[in-house]
């Protein structure tokens, strides 16, 4: 009887386990992905947020051309608040007001990550931001920031 | 002839914009802003001898603020264009106009320059290149009275048509961004020593077509924020221009070498936002005073300091001191400073204390109270309610 339950317990956990641990999140990064001839093989946190806001616009004589995700997508919340700091609504704000200011245009904005790799693997100036799975052995594109998701709500 | 001009004043930018909107392979990005605004005195001083003469007329009025058009556009990877025509009514005759206050053409070099040509808000501290026309935009009813744009009283040049050079640079701990330009000088049109007592009523003119003098005008603002708090910054400010004053007639009645020295401090993400200008105006006569043969150097101060707290999601507290301090004269009540005589200014505190109320990310509710003590003249107090959209 002892047996049974403790082989039921280990098996509930094992159940838990499969279902639970993937939505914590373990393992799940956000891979910034560019296009092969993008010049630098990595960037940093930094670089990211200041190309996302729209201060910093070319790289090593590269006018980039950042794409976003659209609302709907998760990566997008979880990339504003984890990576950039800011909620949509306050993002949004920002580009509102940063477009006024400098006549710059905020990030262009596509369907899904797909969509996203896509692109980038056209545009050579192109640079993006995807789940790191889906990156996976993609041609035409490289990962140049890996950011570790620390409470994915995917 | 004259309503013929007139007619084509208004009707040539509404083309320009029907003709953008409609452009089949262009892809403007076209936006806009708009207000409507309510206002009220708690009293009414308009007839005592000791009525603050920069009363706003709008009292238990409601008006239509600008209506701001607004185009921005990338023209092939490096250049762009950027033009905001302005709808405004002109409260002295109730008449609309249009007004092009900004046209800039740029061209990107890389994130340390960028060269604009055209007309612009002056790299004058922090809220005047950052809010420009769109009421919506800022976080309160009206911009602080010391940076009011020229054609609505304000104090300083915050419109500069002429060339300015821009960029951002990363130096470890620090994000530096810098602003220059170099363009005409402001006049003053209308201006000189009043006779009557009554501070003078002279409107400052940024100059757009051409220049009254070779001299020109030269401003500059740099910022700095650190890498680990990019939200916050410090930034220093300078204005060199010289001022011709013309009266009436108009004959040159003064002249002041002007310069501008001044700091801010800003830091805005949700739930605050704090934006602080402080501006030392020193204008040196050229020209004697006519009237009391005067000459020297004038040393003026002007501040703001605005506070704003997201109380929830939608709803946002804030409140402002401004203050300016311009030498008035006890007896006279006026500046003794040939510029800030000309164009009627003179000490004055003001505090404000206002609601927001964002219905969405394109629309608001700003409800203001304010308290005004012009030294010399009547203290008052205003409540206005102003209604913006983005479009």
């Amino acid at each position: 009887m002892k047996t049974r339950m403790r082989l039921g317990f280990l098996l509930g956990f094992l159940l838990w386990s499969i279902l639970w641990i993937p939505s914590a999140g373990f393992g799940e990064e956000i891979a910034v992905i560019a296009n092969k001839a993008f010049p630098a093989d990595s960037i940093n946190l930094l670089d990211l947020v200041e190309i996302y806001t729209g201060h910093y616009v070319v790289y090593q004589r590269f006018k980039i051309q950042p794409l976003d995700q659209s609302d709907k997508e998760v990566i997008k919340r979880i990339f504003l608040s984890n990576v950039m700091n800011f909620s949509l609504e306050g993002y949004k704000s920002h580009w509102q007001k940063w477009t006024f200011k400098t006549g710059r245009q905020p990030p262009a904005v596509v369907q899904d990550s797909k969509e996203v790799i896509r692109d980038v693997q056209k545009e050579p100036s192109g640079l993006g931001y995807v789940w790191s799975q889906d990156a996976q052995g993609v041609e035409g594109i490289k990962v140049i920031l890996r950011i570790p998701v620390v409470n994915n709500q995917r | 002839m004259r309503q013929l001009i007139n007619l084509l004043r208004v009707a040539f930018p509404l083309l320009m914009i029907v003709m953008i909107w409609t452009a089949p392979c262009q892809g403007f990005e076209f936006q806009g802003f708009g207000a409507v605004t309510a206002q009220a005195r708690a009293q009414s001083t308009d007839s005592g001898p000791y009525a603050d003469p920069k009363l706003d007329e709008a009292d238990g009025a409601f008006s239509i603020g600008q209506l701001d058009f607004f185009v921005s556009q990338p023209i092939g990877d490096r250049l762009d264009l950027l033009t905001e025509v302005v709808v405004e009514a002109d409260p002295s005759t109730q008449e609309f106009g249009v007004d092009l206050e900004r046209f800039q053409i740029g061209y990107l070099f890389s994130n340390l320059l960028t060269i604009r040509a055209g007309r612009i808000h002056t790299p004058l501290g922090f809220w005047n290149a950052t809010y420009h026309h769109g009421a919506h935009l800022q976080p309160s009813i009206d911009r602080p009275d010391i940076i009011k744009f020229e054609d609505d009283g304000g104090l300083l040049p915050v419109h500069l048509i002429g060339l300015s050079a821009n960029g951002y640079q990363r130096l470890g701990p620090i994000i530096t961004e810098y602003d220059l330009a170099v363009g005409n000088g402001a006049r003053v049109d209308g201006g000189g020593a009043s006779l009557d007592g009554i501070p003078g009523s002279a409107t400052l003119t940024p100059n757009s077509v051409s220049d009254n003098d070779s001299r020109k005008a030269v401003a500059f603002h740099v910022d700095f924020r650190p890498t680990g708090l990019p939200d916050a910054g410090l930034g220093i400010t300078g204005y060199l221009d010289r001022v011709e004053i013309f009266d009436l007639t108009p004959t040159l009645s003064d002249e002041v070498n002007q310069m501008i020295l001044g700091g801010d401090v800003h830091y805005d993400h949700a739930p605050v936002q704090i934006i602080g200008e402080y501006y030392d105006v020193r204008d040196s006569q050229r020209l004697a005073a006519p009237l009391s043969g005067l000459q020297g150097t004038f040393h003026n101060s002007l501040f703001f300091i605005h506070a704003g707290y997201m109380l929830l999601d939608q709803l946002t507290l804030y409140a402002r001191y401004e203050q300016q301090n311009v030498h008035t004269d006890e007896g006279t009540r006026e500046s003794v400073d040939p510029y800030f005589n000309a164009i009627g200014a003179f000490d004055r505190k003001k505090i404000i204390g206002g609601l927001r109320f964002d219905i969405s990310l394109n629309s608001a509710i700003k409800l203001e109270a304010r308290h005004i003590d012009p030294r010399n003249y009547d203290e008052y107090q205003e409540y206005a309610a102003q209604w913006t959209i983005a479009f």
